[in-house]
């Protein structure tokens, strides 16, 4: 139950300025430009908000930069939107996350004075007596931390609005390192006013009710995974009821995944149609952000082998994304041939399937094929994904197993189309 | 399943045209253009619908698109038909389900691939096997599936290839022209990363300098402020070595005794002088002061004369105005009252009146009674308005009476009507149309007459006839023919002739074809002339017949423009005479004429009207004269004279009286005037006799005047002397009181100083004087002290801080605090220096930027390489499978297929070639073929024909295969289509073929589709076999003539010069070669793998195929 004034305080996290959006291959020049400067648009709309919201605070929990960035005109950046703020008297409190533990840039800079760093060594209460608030919390000493922090956080201090920050992989997040570690249970039991959470990119709850606790997510989608809107929460603190907590999207460029399932479709213009409708309605929905797309072609289709020919697919979607406006990732095809309609047609495609069975039995045998090129661009592409693969480390045997589904896919439909 | 019948109602060009098929080979023969693609396409649609993109529907719509088929199943025969909106039965309406597909699982690429071969196919798989080195895997794959795996397999390396070639030395390759970019993209994100901890480490670096450099600042400021005292007291040291001299003497002189003040020295010496200076002024003043007293007594003054000066002032200035008074009343007022009086009475004689001595009482008598007067005005104004009406009304008559007679029109003023200007304007317009007609007419006459005249002169000559004539062609054509026809006879009987006769004939031969194309050329020239000229000469004569024609109807027109115009002239003429006009005017001037004439008679009635109202005004003129004393001969005219004179009269009599007036009041003014002068003449002494004339007064008066300006004079400067005396006295009085005042200064100074001795004073004055020197020396120095010390200084300070420093001490000091100032300078310069440096660099680290956006077109990069990997290695891995599943595919099962095929090339090889077996080698299995004689060789060691043969027992073999597993399967049968297959077959093999195909098609329909005539009489001659023939193109309509048509083609090229090409040259680039040997070998005829065809196959090649 909130005590105190009536405030309102923003909630943002996980940042991560000049981040780059990751896997824009297909991207031209102009689009490419206008993607590059994503994360600090969303950073210089989150000062807008906090303005426009008229809120006095804003609770960073964690992850300002990506760790290994070490460009100070990163940090100059951050120190100059949080002059802004500083110019109209809203307060920043920052808990640094595992990514600011091993910044450069975090040690570098001078922050102006309406930004207060929490501790790192202990849990650290910062008194706002003029908003009447508490803020409580701790910050990542080193990228490693897995101790349960939340565990030694002070108790709230009556009278005044209690809101507690942490960078935590709360116990059940799916794809998250598990820094700082801890349960829903141990951060309702501190009874504070609100917990503004970090780490976890995706928006959600992880408590509500009297003792709410929200992951905001990042405040800019990043790749073909970080879906959907991204922004903070505007939390608004009313004496005698819990906090409000209300979304507002802050992104410049959004990502999204539309699936297409082809099977009814007859032919290859009905499929390109498909596409162009599902891709206006994914524009109309991002009100007018950049909308970057990851197309997945799904079902089963006469028309297989026709999307195995990745140069006319790719001239067709181009032709598409620049009517409808869009960025188009890439488009993954993991559209099936139908069964073959005579035995000798099926003989043939078993066969295939057979020699990949027994392929998979001697993974070795495709790291050596493939080691021509890994030699080349193992640098390049180890640390890249893709739509299939999170890591493209050709000599990696299991890298080299999943690339053999999609061949053989791709030799399948080829093969159901010979003569078409 | 077969299909029985199909009739293509519309379907392409094609309208209700039917095609039987047999219960089994049907051939279905079409020539050129008959339609037989178009067949093949119907048959297609019909089984698996009509595409979208049709082409057929060039000649209807594709909705309108019909294929009707009779369809016989196990079932029983039924009736379909295929339409775009898909398969109905025999009443299109009801839709029905396709028999030989009933899972609608199959598709028309799949039919065409499994069960249709075309030309092109058999040339493909013909290649694979001859190209294919005998992979028996590629080969059982292609005759199974109707497609090449060596195709897919080309298709899967191409895309490897352009994406990534493992040789370091091509750089072309897709992966390493975006490796090279990320490269590129990461150097750069390199180049502009500014590393947060460099900046942190170079920010302590700038602080450490901070604080050096504050330390290397405050040493400077020490420094700086010593040697600022340094020059200080270098600047006013020499000052202050004065300023202690000074104060030395004046302390000696103070011990000697006591001392004017300079103050009070200052005052003894000024009361001294002043005193000297008094005295002298004094004695000048008294000198000066006597001589103006002297002066003043020999001035003479007129005092009475000056009590009376404003009198004589007065007069003298109004004297010369009463004198001119005078003057103009005896030369100007009187005579012209005489004269005006003079003029009055002639007046009043002109109106009957003797003025007589009293001229006033004559004039009385000549008033009329004011109200009588104005009504006799008013009379005489209307009747003088009348009269004026009336002349002008005559003149403007008279005028266009005149008028009327510069256009020789005598106007009859008894018989003159007013004319009709409505009925004038329509008769007028009428003649002057019918007169344009009439020169129309004649105009167009003439020119027709000169026209005629032209051509009668043009006239062509008559054609000549043709030289050379087409019995000239002819002849020399027979003479062509004749040397062909022996030199022919010689070369097929091959009697040949020595070769110098062989040239010689040739040359002939060649001679007598250029001139037959020559003599033939001419011919066609004359002919093409000939029509030419003739031509011209008959254009010629129907354009002066036409002429002529036309001549004669503009001679109609004239004469009818001439009666008409006789008309209306006559009906003019009698306008004019009906309105009193006996000679009537031209057309031109009658608006004139009419206009005039209606003047005429306009004035005419407004000058009866103006005299019928002057006549009718003498009656009130008489009731109104009468009452006024005018007698009866007073008319009107009378009265405006006599009232004109009685007003000139009041108007001299008026200008009488004001003269007369003027007169009296002259004079009145001089007697005024002489009065007061005679009384200040007499009282001031001047006599002037009671009847003086105006001169003497005039000469009284200048006198006075002259008198009163010497008195004036005298008086000015005596008055002047007198004030000039006062002023002296004063300055006397003045000099009188300085000596006192002198004098008490130096008794008070005495008094000061204890002493009443001037000598005394003296001497205290003489010691003040020697003090003074001193004192002024002390005061300069000190002057220059305060300007020399630096701003904020305090003097005494200075002098205290210099103690008793002197000049040489002070310069010491300077050099010392300038050398250290340098010092410190120098240190503190070289501080900030490696500061700006440092903090310059620290700037740039702060401001640089772009490592962002290059880190993103970084990631790009990188996405652009992963995605190229990815496809790459998806790639490399599909063709790894594919070799590895075409390595074993066919191996286990293609026994039988062998065989088969085997026994079918025997057939179609007529027993040449008799078997086909597969051969491995290393664990590669190769096909080889076998020859009767025992041979067995690899499919490159084959002919380009036979290796077709192979492939075409391997594709039958599959086919029979395919349809033997669908008909054990339950499915039904489906059409086998042969689209030209067997152009390369010689008649042999083409019999053997047909003979295979009509075996093969007892459960199996085939159909042949050929445009060969010898493929349809071969398949006539096997019992059960259908031909159907496809009607040849319809004749074309409307047809040209042929040589009419090349001449036409050929005319633009003669026309410009060129020669046709020779007969005898044979355009034989323009064949493909290729396709000649591949007919060649079909034909058995030889032919050499590469360089030239000999010609008479060529002949042979293209008769069969044109």
């Amino acid at each position: 139950m909130g005590e105190g004034n009536h405030v309102k305080i923003v909630h943002a996290a996980d940042i991560h300025l000049d981040s780059p959006l990751r896997g824009l291959s297909r991207l031209g020049d102009e689009a490419a430009r206008a993607l590059r400067g994503a994360t600090r648009e969303a950073l210089v709309n989150l000062v807008k908000l906090v303005q426009d919201e008229d809120a006095r605070l804003l609770v960073i929990a964690g992850d300002l930069y990506d760790g290994d960035w070490n460009d100070y005109a990163t940090g100059a950046f951050f120190v100059r939107m949080m002059d802004e703020l500083n110019d109209v008297g809203v307060r920043v409190v920052i808990a640094s996350g595992n990514h600011d533990a091993e910044s450069q840039i975090t040690r570098a800079l001078r922050l102006p004075p309406n930004v207060t760093m929490l501790p790192v060594d202990r849990p650290g209460s910062e008194v706002l007596e003029d908003l009447g608030i508490v803020v409580h919390g701790q910050g990542y000493p080193t990228r490693d931390l897995t101790e349960n922090l939340a565990a030694a956080y002070p108790d709230r201090i009556p009278g005044l609005v209690n809101v507690g920050v942490l960078h935590t992989a709360v116990t059940g997040a799916q794809g998250h390192a598990l820094y700082a570690p801890c349960s829903p249970h141990d951060l309702q039991m501190l009874k504070y006013d609100y917990f503004a959470l970090g780490h976890v990119h995706q928006r959600g709850a992880v408590a509500q009710g009297e003792h709410p606790a929200w992951f905001s997510g990042n405040l800019q989608g990043r790749h073909a995974r970080e879906t959907g809107p991204k922004g903070a929460l505007v939390v608004d603190f009313e004496p005698g009821r819990p906090a409000q907590v209300d979304f507002r999207a802050l992104d410049l460029a959004r990502w999204e995944q539309v699936s297409i399932d082809v099977t009814d479709l007859s032919d290859t213009d009905a499929i390109l149609d498909a596409i162009e409708a599902s891709l206006c309605a994914t524009v109309g929905a991002a009100e007018g952000r950049r909308t970057v797309v990851r197309i997945c072609l799904v079902g089963t289709s006469r028309l297989a082998a026709r999307f195995q020919d990745t140069e006319w697919l790719d001239a067709e979607v181009d032709r598409i994304q620049d009517r409808v406006g869009a960025v188009v990732e890439t488009v993954k095809v993991d559209v099936v041939a139908p069964s073959a309609p005579d035995p000798e047609a099926a003989l043939l495609r078993a066969a295939m399937a057979n020699t990949a069975d027994r392929l998979r039995e001697t993974p070795i045998e495709l790291t050596e094929l493939l080691k021509t090129l890994d030699r080349e661009i193992r640098d390049i592409a180890k640390g890249a994904s893709t739509s299939s693969a999170d890591s493209l480390d050709l000599s990696d045997e299991g890298v080299a197993l999943r690339l053999l589904e999609n061949a053989q896919s791709a030799l399948d439909a080829r093969l159901a189309g010979l003569g078409h | 399943m077969r299909i029985r019948s199909l009739t293509l109602k519309p379907y392409g060009e094609c309208a209700d045209v039917t095609i039987e098929f047999g219960r089994g080979l049907t051939v279905v023969l079409g020539a050129n253009e008959a339609g037989k693609s178009t067949a093949l396409d119907a048959l297609t649609d019909l089984l698996w619908g009509i595409a979208p993109n049709t082409r057929r529907d060039s000649r209807v719509k594709r909705k309108d698109l019909r294929i009707l088929a009779e369809v016989q199943t196990a079932d029983g025969t039924s009736l379909l038909t295929r339409s775009p909106n898909g398969l109905f039965g025999a009443d299109q309406f009801a839709p029905a389900v396709a028999p030989w597909d009933r899972a609608m699982t199959l598709d028309r690429s799949w039919w065409r691939t499994r069960f249709g071969i075309s030309h092109e196919q058999l040339r493909d798989g013909g290649r694979e096997v001859f190209q294919g080195r005998g992979d028996l895997a590629d080969l059982v794959f292609a005759a199974r599936e109707g497609a090449s795996a060596r195709a897919l397999r080309d298709d899967i390396a191409g895309q490897v290839d352009a994406l990534f070639k493992a040789h370091k030395g091509n750089k072309s390759v897709a992966l390493r022209k975006v490796a090279a970019r990320y490269a590129d993209a990461d150097a750069q994100l390199r180049g502009v990363l500014t590393q947060a901890d460099r900046v942190r480490a170079q920010r302590g670096e700038v602080e450490r300098l901070e604080v050096d450099y504050a330390r290397a600042k405050r040493d400077s400021e020490q420094a700086a402020r010593t040697l600022q005292r340094a020059r200080e007291d270098k600047r006013v040291i020499a000052h202050v070595l004065g300023l202690r001299t000074a104060r030395s003497h004046l302390n000696r002189i103070a011990a000697e005794g006591d001392r004017l003040t300079p103050e009070e020295l200052a005052q003894l010496t000024q009361a001294d002088e002043r005193h000297d200076r008094a005295e002298a002024s004094s004695a000048r003043l008294t000198r000066e002061i006597a001589d103006r007293m002297a002066a003043v007594d020999q001035l003479v003054v007129d005092e009475p004369l000056l009590a009376a000066e404003k009198d004589v002032d007065r007069l003298a200035a109004s004297l010369e105005a009463r004198l001119a008074d005078v003057k103009r009343a005896d030369d100007e007022y009187l005579p012209e009252v005489e004269q005006t009086s003079d003029q009055l009475r002639r007046r009043l004689v002109d109106i009957g009146v003797d003025a007589g001595a009293v001229l006033v009482e004559a004039i009385a008598a000549t008033r009329v009674r004011a109200d009588y007067a104005a009504a006799l005005h008013e009379l005489t104004d209307k009747n003088d308005g009348l009269t004026g009406c009336l002349e002008e009304a005559t003149k403007a008559r008279a005028a266009a009476a005149r008028a009327l007679l510069g256009y020789g029109i005598q106007l009859d003023p008894v018989s003159a009507a007013v004319p009709d200007a409505t009925a004038v304007t329509v008769a007028k317009g009428r003649l002057s149309n019918a007169r344009e007609a009439l020169t129309t007419h004649k105009g167009l006459a003439q020119k027709a007459r000169d026209e005629i005249q032209d051509l009668e002169a043009s006239a062509p000559s008559t054609p000549t006839p043709a030289h050379t004539t087409r019995e000239d062609v002819t002849s020399h054509r027979h003479t062509r023919d004749l040397r062909w026809s022996s030199l022919r006879e010689v070369w097929l009987t091959g009697e040949l002739p020595e070769p110098a006769a062989r040239g010689r004939s040739a040359d002939d031969l060649t001679a007598t074809i250029v001139a037959a194309d020559g003599v033939s050329d001419v011919e066609a020239d004359e002919r093409e002339r000939l029509a030419s000229e003739m031509a011209t000469a008959q254009a010629h004569v129907a354009g002066l017949a036409k002429k002529q024609q036309e001549l004669t109807g503009h001679l109609a027109d004239i004469a009818k423009s001439e009666a008409s115009c006789d008309a209306l002239q006559r009906e003019w003429d009698g306008l004019w005479q009906s309105y009193g006009i006996s000679a009537e005017p031209d057309l031109d001037h009658s608006a004139q004429v009419l206009e005039l004439l209606t003047t005429w008679h306009k004035e005419q009635f407004a000058s009866g009207d103006a005299a019928g109202q002057i006549a009718a005004l003498e009656a009130p003129w008489r009731a109104a004269a009468e009452p006024a004393g005018l007698d009866s001969a007073v008319t009107m005219a009378v009265w405006r004279a006599r009232a004109d004179i009685l007003e000139q009269i009041d108007d001299l009599d008026t200008q009488r009286i004001e003269r007369r007036r003027k007169e009296a009041e002259a004079r009145t003014q001089w007697a005024r005037y002489e009065a007061e002068a005679r009384s200040h003449l007499a009282g001031l002494g001047v006599e002037i006799p009671s009847t003086a004339s105006p001169s003497q007064i005039e000469n009284g008066v200048l006198h006075l005047q002259k008198r009163l300006t010497s008195s004036r004079t005298a008086r000015t400067s005596r008055t002047g002397l007198l004030l000039r005396i006062d002023e002296l006295k004063d300055e006397v009085a003045k000099a009188g009181r300085e000596i006192a005042d002198a004098g008490s200064v130096r008794t008070t100074l005495g008094q000061s100083h204890a002493t009443d001795s001037a000598g005394e004073l003296d001497v205290l004055a003489q010691r003040a004087r020697e003090a003074q020197g001193h004192i002024d020396d002390e005061q300069e120095s000190w002057g220059h002290l305060r300007t020399a010390v630096d701003p904020g200084s305090d003097s005494e300070d200075v002098i205290d801080r210099l103690g008793s420093d002197d000049e040489v001490a002070v310069e010491r000091r300077l050099d010392e605090a300038e050398q250290n100032e340098e010092h410190v300078d120098e240190a503190e310069a070289s501080v900030l220096e490696h500061l700006t440096a440092e903090r310059i660099s620290l700037k740039e680290m702060e401001g640089s930027g772009g490592a962002a956006e290059a880190q993103a077109a970084l990631a790009s990069h990188q996405a652009r390489v992963a995605h190229l990997t990815e496809a790459w290695a998806t790639l490399v891995l599909q063709q790894h499978l594919l070799d590895r599943t075409l390595d074993t595919y066919g191996s286990q099962d293609s026994c039988s297929l062998l065989r088969r095929a085997g026994e079918i090339l025997d057939r179609l090889t007529v027993g040449r070639w008799v078997a086909l077996s597969a051969n491995e080698d290393q664990g590669k299995k190769t096909l080889v073929v076998l020859r009767r004689d025992g041979e067995t060789l690899e499919p490159s060691g084959l002919s380009e024909g036979t290796a077709d043969q192979v492939f075409l027992a391997l594709r039958l073999a599959a086919v029979a295969e395919q349809h033997a597993d669908r008909l054990a399967r339950g499915e039904p049968a489906l059409p086998f289509v042969l689209d030209d297959a067997l152009i390369a077959f010689d008649d042999s093999r083409t019999n053997e073929a047909l003979q295979l195909l009509h075996e093969l098609a007892e459960d199996l329909q085939v159909v042949v589709f050929t445009h060969h005539e010898h493929v349809a009489a071969a398949a006539s001659s096997l019992g059960g076999a259908v031909v159907s023939r496809m009607e040849p193109p319809e004749a074309l309509s409307g047809a040209l003539d042929v040589e009419e048509l090349r001449d036409r083609v050929q005319r633009p090229w003669q026309a410009q010069g060129a020669s046709m090409p020779a007969a005898t040259r044979r355009p034989t680039t323009d064949v493909d070669l290729t396709a000649v040997r591949t007919w060649a070998r079909g034909q058995g005829l030889p032919v050499a793998e590469r360089g030239r065809v000999a010609a008479d196959v060529v002949d042979k090649y293209l008769r069969a195929t044109q």
